[in-house]
């Protein structure tokens, strides 16, 4: 009775004490409870091909009157389909590497209890949906844009590009537009999130997961690559007044943003994620697999007691989130880890001293959150730093670090990260702002004094991030004037350092891929040619109108059953193939790491800057 | 006279301020994370100094005779041009040293010369001056009495007449002189800093002091010995001991892993109080410094039963050949490595058995030095067995593994080189080969086989090098018989 009556009071509390969760960006993904979800069958009439009727004509546009193609594309499933590695991500659980993982783990990859599917399928939608979800279309529209039982009527009208986030927010619409809201989303899977059991543990990647790599959310959103125009590309939102932009966050440097608040938004997640996995008691233990899946097996002589036992797991716990290439490395001398020493370091700050040889918490988001945090505002970078100081307090201190102190430090990293998100987001960008941003991002390892013994270093992820910030702020700037070739030379010497466009194979790939679907759906070989090169060159009008005359073409896909779709996909000689292709752009990849040199990094950053400031 | 009235007040002001370093920290694994300075360069005991210096033994009619190198009477002249202890001291001048004690003890360390963590391996005394007469300086490095023990118990002793006559035991036990004849004494002294010292805290090279830029320990008694410039009568030995190559394999192999279960037993005492636990630098290094893309040879994917998926076994390169070198196995030896293959051992489990393992492997140490020699058929045979054993095993062991069977295949290959007085000639193309395919894993400046990159993977590749290993000790087994 009294315990009903505490958990009643708990839940009238937090109702009338925080906003609803579907309010708060980057909250877990609760929409309200009554919104459900479908998969991408409810989308497909409508995404797969334009008609004439949506895109303006050649010659005499009647004024004033927006097309549909001004603003959406309407080839957004075909784009995922066909492009997008996200619609395999059911089919690699069936491929050659997911089926070894299963084995070496001894289970069943493709089911729901393994917790694969969290992030592989849309197994947390099945839940909340009206009919069958279909788990073999791996990460569809759904996943990312949230469930439309409630708006996928109303969204089709052009009345509905004129409400207020927040009713669509309601009606169970997940704003991409937010830069926070998206990045918080991609993080979810590529980070990880534990409420929503997206964890990947140390013994699925011992088993053979591919390491995840950093992300940078600007350019991870155009490699996927785009099934939609970014904010001031889309002609509609060029069209329209102010307010409008603004709430689709259409502005100049928009990419930029989307990078800064992504990047601190990757370091919020960071942070969340180790500390729901360091707090041990948990008052509903059903959910013990979904935060810890590690907890699955049970080690000979464990606690008994639920907390006890995982806080004696804690170092397995902690290897889910440390950083990779710490222990996975070459052991060489001269070696650049221990010139540069050990600890956390956001750039402009001075480096958290962390006793050599401990296992780190990974920390990569930390690389571009300074420069994020000179967009928000100075003060953020003190708090930031802050708790980094204490994070390496409770990392040294023992093997694995002390969980309650690491975690105290992340519940901190994650509140000063909120403050900076909301400055971050708020604060004017322009011009004079992104150049100083890049000038300052890739100056903060070489600052005066560089050179002296105990100078951090960017080490390879943290280089890659930098090269990346360089690349989205480069392309922003590059929107407004074309910048000199020096520049340009300067640029592509630091990508190619750390190979910014890994992949490598991706041509070959979507040619297994795109073969495929012209064998099986009867099309003439190199039928899909002409859609790849519209997606390259960001859906120009007049390539969009000759889509709309191949009758055939774009539906063709819709006809695609999903499980059909993944059975091509596996078949031996295709599944093979594809291993390959991914294979050989990891090892490069690697390869690239363990030959990474960062004084020539830092050599080839201090250049761009020189370039930058002219 | 003034000079010793200085040396005498800077020597108290020393000796105290390193002995309460060790009241405030007793004997504790790790060493202390703040640095502690020697202040000075020479001992500063005047009076009862355990340790003497070099000076009490290199008088001209004693170990420094005139003689030329390797002469019996002139050890001190071989030491002194030849023995690379003569230079461990003075590495500690070296870019790398300073770069580990500020990795260690941040930007305003001082130097790593008078770091006692150094010093406890690097010069004499075990890191502590306050026990060591004001004739013993640093310089001296690594001398005469870090391997034989204090002089002052036995300097004056034996030299007196009917010492020698007194046994081994006795020389050790009631005059601490140690009993270097003996092999398994002898591994055990090496041990002592090659592998790690349980009983002082600061004689040990744990992760951390790796991370900060010191070489890994992997020291094997065989090899080392081998190379090593004797300032004792090798031909001696060999005339008593006729399988002396494989003996001291044998012997280094269980006398390593003793003192490696002492380590662990030590560590495990400290886990509950802030040691680290557990210590990194006793796993397998290849389980986590590794390439993450490709299953080579340096850790075979499935080490099963022993290593569930993502953990590291324990002393891999110490205790990973034991059964080859002591076919007699121990229950406790067993579980240890199996307890220390989890992610978290529990310490009190682990301290359990690893100080019976210790103890099991400290009298298997004995026995085995003291075994009836090997015959040149016995020898022969073992070796045809060993390759064709690690054929059959090669693609179920790591590099470390190999590396060690690969060693105690060269103690044979010396022993019956010397036995037979020639060696067949078909043995050793395969035996390089062996060596070649094992070294090609480490390239230059690499303490651990290199990540492939794309010019040498196709050198390197996992398949082609088992099947370089297989066929070569197949060839060596079919040429040993």
């Amino acid at each position: 009775m009294l315990a009903a009556i505490a958990v009643g009071c708990g839940l009238v509390f937090t109702a009338l004490g925080q906003d609803p969760a579907w309010l708060t960006p980057g909250r877990r993904d609760s929409f309200p409870a009554e919104r459900q979800y479908q998969d991408s069958m409810a989308c497909v009439r409508c995404h797969a091909q334009p008609t004439a009727n949506d895109i303006p004509p050649e010659k005499n546009r009647p004024a004033g009157r927006p097309y549909p193609f001004d603003f959406v594309w309407l080839t957004e499933y075909a784009t995922w389909k066909t492009h997008d590695k996200h619609a395999q991500a059911f089919a690699v659980l069936k491929g050659k590497r997911g089926q070894e993982i299963g084995k070496l783990l001894g289970q069943d990859v493709t089911k729901a209890a393994t917790g694969c599917l969290n992030c592989h399928a849309q197994q947390a939608m099945s839940e909340k949906s009206a009919g069958a979800i279909d788990l073999s279309e791996g990460i569809g529209c759904a996943s990312c844009h949230g469930p439309s039982s409630s708006w996928v009527g109303p969204h089709a009208n052009a009345a509905w590009r004129e409400k207020a986030e927040r009713e669509k927010s309601e009606l169970g619409l997940r704003n991409l537009r937010d830069p926070e809201v998206r990045a918080t989303l991609c993080a979810s899977c590529h980070i990880g999130n534990a409420q929503e059991g997206k964890v990947v543990t140390h013994a699925m990647f011992a088993a053979g997961h591919p390491p995840l790599p950093p992300i940078e959310t600007a350019t991870f959103s155009r490699n996927q690559p785009p099934h939609y125009r970014e904010g001031l590309d889309v002609p509609y939102l060029r069209m329209s007044n102010e307010p409008t932009r603004k709430r689709y966050h259409a502005e100049p440097f928009q990419m930029t943003r989307l990078a800064l608040v992504g990047a601190l938004v990757n370091l919020r997640e960071t942070a969340r994620l180790v500390a729901e996995r360091s707090e041990f008691d948990l008052k509903d233990s059903k959910l013990e697999l979904v935060r810890w899946p590690e907890l699955a097996t049970r080690d000979e002589g464990e606690p008994a007691e639920d907390s006890a036992r995982r806080k004696a797991r804690w170092p397995e716990l902690a290897l889910a989130t440390s950083d990779c290439y710490a222990c996975h490395h070459d052991l060489q001398y001269p070696g650049y880890r221990q010139t540069r020493g050990y600890g956390y370091h956001l750039p402009g700050k001075e480096r958290h001293r962390v006793f050599p040889g401990r296992v780190m918490v990974r920390m990569w988001a930390t690389t571009l959150a300074g420069a994020a945090a000179r967009l928000a505002g100075r003060e953020h970078l003190a708090s930031l730093d802050a708790s980094l100081a204490k994070l390496a307090a409770g990392t040294t201190v023992q093997q694995f670090g002390d969980p309650a102190v690491i975690r105290q430090a992340c519940l901190e990293l994650e509140k000063a990260c909120d403050a900076a998100i909301r400055a971050a987001k708020a604060a004017p960008l322009d011009q004079a702002g992104a150049s100083a941003i890049l000038k300052d991002a890739l100056e903060a390892f070489n600052e005066p004094g560089a050179g002296k013994p105990d100078q951090p270093v960017p080490d390879f992820e943290a280089a890659r991030q930098l090269a990346s910030l360089a690349d989205v702020i480069a392309s922003d700037l590059k929107a407004g004037k074309e910048k000199p070739p020096a520049f340009i030379a300067a640029l592509a010497k630091l990508s190619d350092l750390v190979d910014l466009h890994p992949y490598a194979n991706r041509q070959a790939r979507l040619e297994v891929i795109l073969g495929l679907i012209e064998r099986e759906q009867k099309l003439p070989k190199g039928a899909t040619v002409a859609f790849s090169e519209y997606l390259q060159k960001g859906g120009p009008v007049d390539l969009a109108r000759k889509l709309v005359d191949d009758r055939d073409f774009l539906p063709s896909f819709n006809r695609i059953r999903s499980e059909d779709f993944n059975q091509w996909l596996s078949e031996n000689a295709t599944a093979t193939r594809l291993q390959r292709l991914d294979d050989e752009e990891e090892r490069k990849l690697m390869s690239r790491l363990n030959s990474y040199d960062p004084a020539e990094f830092l050599k080839a950053a201090r250049e761009l800057a020189t370039q930058s400031a002219r | 006279m003034a000079w010793k009235m200085v040396v005498a007040s800077t020597g108290v002001v020393l000796a105290a301020s390193i002995s309460m370093m060790l009241a405030a920290e007793p004997a504790r694994l790790p060493p202390p994370r703040g640095q502690v300075l020697a202040k000075g360069l020479s001992g500063t005991r005047l009076e009862s100094p355990d340790y003497l210096g070099t000076s009490s033994c290199t008088s001209s009619s004693c170990h420094h005779k005139s003689g030329h190198r390797r002469a019996v009477g002139s050890e001190f002249v071989t030491w002194n041009a030849e023995d690379p202890h003569r230079k461990a001291w003075e590495t500690l001048f070296s870019e790398r040293s300073q770069r580990m004690v500020r990795n260690l003890y941040g930007p305003g360390a001082g130097p790593a010369s008078q770091t006692a963590w150094c010093l406890a391996c690097h010069a004499t005394g075990e890191g502590d001056l306050s026990r060591a007469s004001t004739a013993l300086t640093l310089v001296d490095a690594v001398s005469c009495e870090s391997c034989h023990g204090p002089a002052k118990g036995w300097l004056a002793a034996h030299t007196r007449a009917g010492f020698h006559e007194l046994d081994p035991e006795t020389k050790e036990k009631d005059f601490g002189l140690l009993n270097t004849k003996d092999l398994a004494s002898r591994a055990k002294v090496c041990a002592s800093c090659h592998v790690g010292n349980a009983d002082v805290p600061l004689m040990q090279v744990n992760h951390d002091l790796i991370a900060a830029g010191h070489p890994r320990l992997n020291f094997e008694l065989s090899s080392a010995l081998a190379k090593y410039p004797a300032h004792w009568r090798v031909d001696e030995e060999q005339a008593r001991f006729p399988d002396l190559g494989w003996r001291t394999w044998q012997v280094g192999q269980v006398a390593c892993a003793e003192a490696a279960a002492r380590l662990t037993a030590a560590r495990a005492g400290q886990a509950t109080s802030g040691g680290a636990w557990p210590e990194f630098a006793e796993q397998d290094c290849f389980s986590c410094h590794k390439n993450l893309v490709v299953d080579s040879i340096r850790a075979p994917l499935k080490k099963a039963p022993l290593t569930p998926l993502g953990r590291a076994p324990w002393q891999t390169w110490l205790a990973g050949s034991l059964s080859l070198a002591d076919r007699e196995s121990h229950e406790a030896l067993f579980s240890l490595r199996e307890r220390m293959a989890a992610p978290t051992p529990r310490p009190e489990q682990a301290r359990t058995l690893a100080l019976q393992a210790g103890e099991y492997l400290a009298k298997r140490s004995r026995a085995l030095a003291g075994l009836e020699p090997l015959s040149v058929m016995a020898e022969a045979e073992l070796l045809t067995r060993l390759s064709r054993e690690t054929a059959t095993d090669a693609s179920r062991l790591g590099w470390e593994e190999l590396a060690q069977r690969y060693l105690a295949m060269t103690g044979l290959r010396e022993d019956l080189r010397r036995r037979e007085g020639r060696f067949d000639t078909a043995f050793e193309k395969p035996y390089l080969e062996l060596r070649d395919a094992l070294k090609g894993q480490f390239p230059p400046r690499h303490d651990s086989p290199r990540a492939d990159s794309d010019e040498v993977r196709a050198a390197r590749d996992r398949d082609m090098v088992l099947g370089k290993l297989r066929s070569a000790l197949g060839a060596i087994a079919g040429s040993s018989r």
